[in-house]
């Protein structure tokens, strides 16, 4: 870009649109990176714990979801290390705030209904328990996806809001569970029960965070005139 | 009756300033790379331009270091806000008699 003073009206709306536009792809683009690792981080997470649930009985690999944070935090820098980071603007604020306040949200509930649940099974009977106990994972991927959503709508990505709603009525309301006893052997269906509620969450990281990270990057390329909207 | 243009300030009316400044007004704070990376400029013509929009009280420019490098960080002013605002407006009375026309 050089200096130019016979600039016309015209350019110099389509600089101040281009300029805006690479801004708001800027954060785009690393909201989708975001979301990938995260995705991806909880699949691996997920794995892991059923794996250790399934072979130990042990319903103390479940603690290695509060690790999840610090991981994806840990794999994001290590990512970002040699790069130019982008800078602090108001959408990319309201995106970081947005899930700062939905990840509180759930790590709070999450704490106290892993210490609830631990005390309301340990001294009341299974009939009291299974009626008292707080359900943590369906709450937890009902602010997720809320967050999808609303990350959508702030970057204006129509496909993370439907994302975000998808994931939200596929994994809420049990329509994964309907689908499976439809579709998938007794068999298979029962050992799925038995690394409950992990498949839930694994298969949440892949459509309500993975494949809306994935999109969110590769839409945020520029396009070919290096202008214009995605 | 006739059409007033208003002025154009000829700080802002250059394209390189122009984007700096259209790069900022949507950021808090944006390092220098990351400006370099989005106008495409050579580091030299940058750094000349910063420092004009820097003496106008545009811009802020505040350096640091991350780690062991130097970090040149650059941040809009109230100043610089207005004078964009005001660039936008202006733009828009030529732009209004060109759709008009």
């Amino acid at each position: 870009m050089e200096e130019n003073m016979e600039l016309t009206a015209e350019r110099s709306l389509e600089i101040i649109t281009e300029q805006l536009e690479k801004s708001r792809r800027a954060v785009s683009k690393d909201t989708g990176e975001w979301l990938f690792v995260s995705g991806l981080t909880t699949m691996i997470t997920a794995v892991i714990v059923a794996s250790v649930n399934y072979l130990t009985w042990t319903p103390l690999a479940h603690l290695l979801w509060f690790a999840l944070p610090a991981v994806v935090g840990l794999v994001m820098r290590r990512g970002r290390r040699n790069r130019v980071p982008v800078p602090e603007s108001f959408v990319g604020t309201l995106v970081r705030k947005t899930w700062y306040t939905i990840l509180a949200f759930a790590l709070v509930y999450a704490v106290v209904a892993f210490i609830w649940n631990q005390v309301v099974y340990r001294f009341e009977s299974p009939e009291v328990s299974s009626r008292i106990a707080m359900h943590i994972v369906p709450t937890i991927l009902t602010l997720l996806a809320v967050a999808v959503s609303m990350t959508g709508l702030i970057l204006k990505k129509r496909a993370l809001v439907w994302f975000g709603l998808l994931s939200f009525v596929i994994f809420r309301f049990g329509v994964f569970w309907i689908l499976c006893a439809r579709l998938l052997p007794p068999d298979v269906l029962g050992r799925l029960s038995l690394v409950r509620p992990c498949e839930l969450i694994f298969l949440f990281a892949l459509v309500g965070l993975m494949l809306p990270g994935l999109m969110l990057k590769a839409s945020s390329q520029p396009s070919p005139k290096g202008k214009g909207e995605n | 009756m006739e059409k007033v243009f208003q002025p154009l300030d000829p700080l802002l009316h250059a394209e390189l300033r122009l984007a700096v400044m259209s790069l900022l007004i949507a950021d808090v704070e944006a390092e220098f790379p990351y400006i370099r990376e989005q106008t495409g400029a050579t580091a030299g013509n940058l750094s000349v331009q910063i420092d004009k929009l820097s003496s106008a009280g545009y811009i802020k420019v505040r350096k640091t270091f991350k780690g062991k490098r130097p970090c040149t960080l650059c941040r809009i002013t109230a100043k610089g806000q207005k004078a964009f605002a005001a660039y936008v407006e202006a733009l828009k009375s030529y732009l209004d008699v060109k759709t008009s026309s």
